[in-house]
């Protein structure tokens, strides 16, 4: 492994390292990368011809361009009074101890198609021949930054391939060294069963992945197949965003939120008799406030709803709303705020031509209503959950 | 079947390979693969715990638009007017098959059809048109909507319990969908718009009645609610397809009365003049309808108030009032007919012809599922009878 040039991404606050690795090299970086990163497993068959030339290519000792890859949450001091050579083996130790970190921007098919050809080669290829291919050069760029937004920016600008990744998946590559790994008393759970019990402090690492990229495109609903203008306006939206905390601060607000909602609802549970009384369907949105405020339609609302009062000025970080969130009251009492607002939650399931989208829209106008200090709902649930259906009626 | 082609290509591969993979509570989904190239894999997720219990080739799917039943919630059961056959299917739109936000998420019963419906859709067997998938690779994952329009609504029923019903036809009781604001697929814009008051929504089923037995087989009437009407949305165009029927209907009554008068010549209960003064009283348009009205619809369910009232409500700009039904719809088809010169001023949006046209679809549907023709058994080689229809036809062929 040779490191051949060292840049700084002022843009992003990252170095840039160029290396060239043997074949061999990457093989064992690729292999560790894919185990590691479970999201990064997707792979695409959109032309099998062009592919089977590429590995053929490759075979034969063709050159590719740089696969790009970066390494998260960490800092590489080059020695800069030496030429880039001279760093290639500090950054052999670097990459030793962060390769559980390492992911891919750009380049994940080149790289399933190296390994594929590695296979071919070792059931059908001739020891000469396999060990001339793992000797071949092949070069990687790596970005190292502290910051994944800056990262996740880099992404989504390099991202100019054919198959696209969603601003979504991209987000949860990023993240998913957060996934199974408790902080500050919260865990994001890979596979979550909707109707078993969860401790306090368990939650979906999808859904808050979904709540996240709303929170940054300041959008509820889920990008459409079709919206290829998606990557590009969210880009705008990251460009701004600066702060390297702001998926832990993002979880952080909303876990707050979470616990002050079921602090303050007790043991409250849907009444068989009020549901029957009022024709609320056999399964409601939620029964208790735990699971009304779980499920991924209220997480993207939260979201997009903090995004939309950053955006205007009327709140400044998210330390606000985990202050606030210990101020939230009642009008009335827990009973009818919540019953109140189950009502309003079958209303729209009962009328809305696409339900979720209805939800999220519903819980975007609540969660605006219920943090903007400006305006007449603030910190008051029963005001919120009124004048947020309002709004929604008259959006809708 | 199914088609799938890549942006900027014009090769058509087929989806002939259809498979539905569960592998546990949260992977669910149909895989579409072409035998033509073995890397085409769209995976269509399903988010609702669909039942594979029944085999679709037992089942029959039928395409509708709706413009007030397209919403996720407006899942409901069919029942037919005759309850020993109970439940024959399910109707609903195709977003309720790509959502568990719907209260029927987890019935059982609905989750089997939603597995009929989703079966049929991938294996291209609900619409006539070919259905191509267009994508940017081999390999996606996609949503039931993302290839059907999300508010085509599909109505699944069951073989086993529309056999229970005697010559089943679907064509029978379109008008009885149609005025529940169900109208049959002819593709995806509607152009039609819905008349159901909203304090009449279903909640849980829906009840649909065939047409009379006299009338099936009727191409006009099937044609009429297939496409005519959807196609056309002017109300002008609207009134004269509706009043299409009326016509239809009263050249039977007038076949249906001439067999009556000419079965009264075989035991010589009347001359031939009074038999010809007879057909010359009900040959009258307006005669013929007062007949239809009072004689062939037995059962009337329809309130009469309704359509009278709207009409009056147009007929009063020229003057005019009525106070039966028949003279009502009559007075509107001849002012249009002869005076819609002044219509078009006085009722510039045509929004007075609309109420009318809304209340002359329920009073017609009504009219077509309780038509009855009285027992005749009159046949015309009758050699006496037959030598009597050529006089009279000369009688009537005479100038003046």
């Amino acid at each position: 492994m040779t490191v051949t040039s060292i840049i700084e991404d002022s843009r992003i606050k990252s170095i840039n390292i160029l290396v060239e690795f043997s074949i061999r090299e990457y093989l064992s970086i690729a292999d560790e990368i894919l185990h590691n990163n479970p999201f990064q497993r997707k792979r695409v068959k959109s032309s099998s011809t062009v592919y089977s030339l590429l590995r053929d290519d490759l075979k034969a000792g063709c050159v590719i361009p740089p696969i790009v890859l970066a390494i998260t949450d960490a800092n590489f001091n080059p020695d800069y009074d030496v030429d880039p050579i001279g760093n290639s083996e500090k950054f052999q130790t670097f990459l030793n101890e962060h390769l559980g970190h390492v992911i891919i921007l750009d380049g994940l098919q080149r790289t399933y198609n190296v390994i594929d050809a590695n296979s071919e080669l070792m059931v059908a290829g001739e020891a000469d021949q396999i060990l001339i291919f793992h000797t071949r050069r092949i070069r990687c760029e790596f970005y190292i930054a502290i910051n994944k937004i800056g990262v996740l920016y880099r992404m989504l600008t390099l991202n100019t391939g054919q198959t696209p990744m969603s601003l979504r998946h991209q987000i949860e590559i990023l993240y998913s060294d957060y996934l199974d790994h408790p902080m500050n008393g919260i865990l994001l759970l890979r596979e979550i069963d909707e109707k078993a019990a969860r401790n306090p402090g368990e939650y979906s690492f999808k859904d808050i992945i979904d709540g996240f990229t709303s929170y940054l495109t300041r959008d509820y609903l889920q990008l459409d197949r079709s919206d290829i203008l998606g990557n590009i306006k969210s880009l705008e939206k990251l460009s701004k965003e600066t702060d390297p905390n702001i998926f832990k601060d993002f979880l952080n607000a909303y876990h707050q939120f979470q616990v002050k909602m079921q602090e303050i609802a007790g043991d409250w549970e849907v009444g068989k008799d009020w549901a029957e009384e009022n024709q609320i369907a056999d399964n409601p949105y939620g029964t208790s406030a735990k699971a009304i405020f779980d499920k991924p339609q209220t997480v993207t609302a939260f979201g997009a709803a903090i995004g939309f009062l950053f955006d205007r000025g009327l709140l400044d970080e998210f330390a606000q709303i985990s202050n606030a969130v210990s101020r939230i009251t009642f009008k009335s009492n827990v009973e009818n705020a919540f019953n109140n607002l189950l009502f309003k939650l079958e209303d729209i399931r009962k009328n809305a031509p696409k339900i979720g989208n209805a939800q999220r829209a519903y819980f975007f106008y609540f969660f605006r209503e219920l943090f903007n200090p400006e305006g007449d709902s603030y910190l008051v649930i029963d005001e919120a959950v009124e004048n947020a259906f309002k709004r929604y009626r008259q959006n809708a | 079947m199914l088609k799938l082609r890549l942006f900027n290509s014009k090769k058509l591969y087929p989806l002939d390979r259809v498979n539905f993979h569960n592998n546990g509570q949260n992977e669910r989904f149909f895989t579409l693969e072409s035998s033509e190239d073995n890397n085409i894999s769209l995976s269509i997720s399903v988010p609702l715990q669909i039942k594979t219990k029944f085999s679709p080739s037992k089942f029959d799917c039928i395409p509708f638009n709706s413009p007030t039943f397209f919403k996720e919630q407006d899942i409901f059961q069919i029942f037919v007017n005759d309850p020993s056959v109970g439940r024959i299917g399910w109707i609903f739109p195709v977003q309720s098959l790509a959502s568990d936000k719907h209260s029927l998420a987890e019935n059982e019963h609905f989750l089997n059809y939603a597995y009929i419906a989703y079966s049929k859709l991938l294996h291209g067997l609900l619409l006539p048109e070919e259905q191509v998938i267009e994508t940017a690779s081999f390999e996606e994952d996609l949503s039931i909507t993302d290839i059907f329009q999300s508010t085509m609504v599909i109505m699944a029923l069951s073989d086993e319990k529309t056999q229970l019903i005697p010559n089943f036809n679907i064509d029978d009781f379109l008008p009885a969908l149609y005025i529940q604001d169900y109208f049959y697929y002819t593709g995806a814009q509607i152009l039609a718009n819905g008349t159901r008051d909203v304090d009449d929504y279903p909640t849980v089923r829906i009840n649909i009645t065939p047409i009379s037995e006299f009338l099936k087989g009727e191409i006009f009437i099937s044609s009429l609610f297939k496409t005519l009407l959807t196609k056309n949305n002017h109300p002008l165009v609207q009134f004269h397809l509706l009043y299409q029927i009326v016509e239809l209907l009263i050249n039977k009554v007038y076949d249906c009365e001439i067999r009556k008068l000419l079965t009264s010549t075989i035991d010589r209960a009347k001359s031939p003049h009074e038999i010809l003064e007879e057909t010359n009283q009900i040959a009258p348009e307006g005669k013929r309808i007062s007949r239809l009205i009072d004689e062939y619809i037995p059962e009337k369910k329809y309130p009469p108030n309704s359509l009278i009232d709207a009409s009056n409500d147009l007929l009063r700009l020229f003057n005019t009032q009525k106070t039966s039904i028949g003279d009502a719809f009559y007075q509107v088809r001849n002012t249009i007919v002869h005076n819609y010169r002044t219509v078009s001023k006085v009722d510039p949006n045509s929004k007075l012809l609309s109420n009318i046209n809304i209340e002359f679809l329920r009073f017609l549907v009504d009219v077509l599922e309780n038509y009855v023709e009285p027992e005749n058994n009159f046949e015309f080689y009758d050699m006496p009878t037959a030598w009597l229809l050529y006089m009279l036809q000369k009688e009537i062929a005479k100038p003046g």
